[in-house]
């Protein structure tokens, strides 16, 4: 497509962006079409749910999202440290301006009040049985159900109201912690530490009934 | 990935799982993001990018939303290396 493409390195990158109008235009619309490529092939090689669309939509939404990452990316050139190929830094901007806007698409209609609704408890995760009992070890199935029956237990007890919610979202329904976050009145980063802090609690409670994380590691890491 | 759906049993292992594996001081996702086009890069010149980012290793073990993003990262350079070879 584009045969004038120069390879630049990272020092000719930002001098070029940074440089004369000229200058500048060029290396915009090469980094844009190299933006471009980069997500089109990942909307329409790795992502099934979007399979429906057709290549233009797809092209469409490759161009929108490239064009709001060119806005971050030359808001931030100051912050690139160069510990990557100048391109892969802007494919990080890129990468992330397009999952969220596809994780705010995809959630939009997803609503936290069920969860957080007066006398509304948490789905008993006791209640879901993680392997059939007629797996290659069947005595497993009943040490897992136990452990979950502690966790279960933790959770209702040793938890906040806030942390529950959050993990009940992000276990039980698969959202995103960053969806999550913009229906707590938070953000992402915040969301982590909140469900990092949930995890410590439970693990300190879990070794409070002595249980060992070697054992409990080796029980669900296949399951 | 986009394709990839977990079940509501699978999570909840994996949950119990990560609760067994949770570390006292874990890197947040900002401090994640901002070695993620390191750590992408060094994945895709076969390096171990495990041996220099050990934490950022252990966030993305902790953390799918990051995760999702590094394979969509690495796919995006894909797309970008064979438009160009």
């Amino acid at each position: 497509m584009s045969e004038r493409t120069v390879e630049r390195t990272n020092d000719d990158w930002l001098a070029d962006l940074q440089g004369d109008e000229l200058q500048r235009a060029d290396a915009v619309e090469d980094l844009r079409q190299r933006l471009e490529r980069g997500v089109y092939f990942y909307l329409s090689r790795e992502r099934s749910d979007l399979s429906d669309r057709g290549e233009e939509a797809l092209t469409q939404m490759a161009q929108d999202f490239v064009q709001d990452a060119l806005l971050k990316i030359l808001d931030n050139l100051d912050t690139f440290r160069g510990e990557s190929r100048f391109t892969t830094w802007a494919s990080k901007i890129a990468t992330r301006v397009a999952i969220s806007e596809l994780r705010r698409m995809r959630y939009k209609d997803y609503s936290l009040e069920y969860l957080t609704a007066e006398g509304e408890t948490m789905p008993d995760i006791t209640s879901l049985s993680i392997a059939p009992p007629s797996g290659p070890q069947p005595e497993r199935y009943t040490e897992r159900q136990d452990v979950m029956q502690i966790v279960g237990m933790a959770i209702e007890n040793a938890l906040t109201e806030r942390q529950r919610t959050a993990l009940s979202a992000y276990v039980f329904d698969g959202v995103p912690i960053e969806e999550i976050a913009a229906r707590m009145d938070t953000n992402r980063n915040a969301l982590y530490k909140l469900l990092h802090d949930a995890r410590l609690k439970l693990k300190n409670h879990l070794e409070e009934q002595g249980l060992s994380m070697d054992y409990v590691m080796t029980l669900f890491e296949s399951a | 990935m986009g394709g990839k759906t977990q079940t509501k049993a699978n999570r909840v292992a994996n949950m119990i799982s990560k609760i067994a594996r949770t570390q006292e001081h874990e890197l947040d996702c900002e401090e994640c993001y901002e070695h993620l086009d390191h750590y992408a890069e060094m994945l895709q010149n076969g390096e171990d990018p495990s041996a220099v980012l050990p934490q950022v290793k252990e966030h993305l073990e902790m953390c799918s939303c990051c995760t999702e993003e590094l394979g969509a990262l690495i796919s995006v350079l894909e797309g970008q290396a064979e438009a160009q070879s």
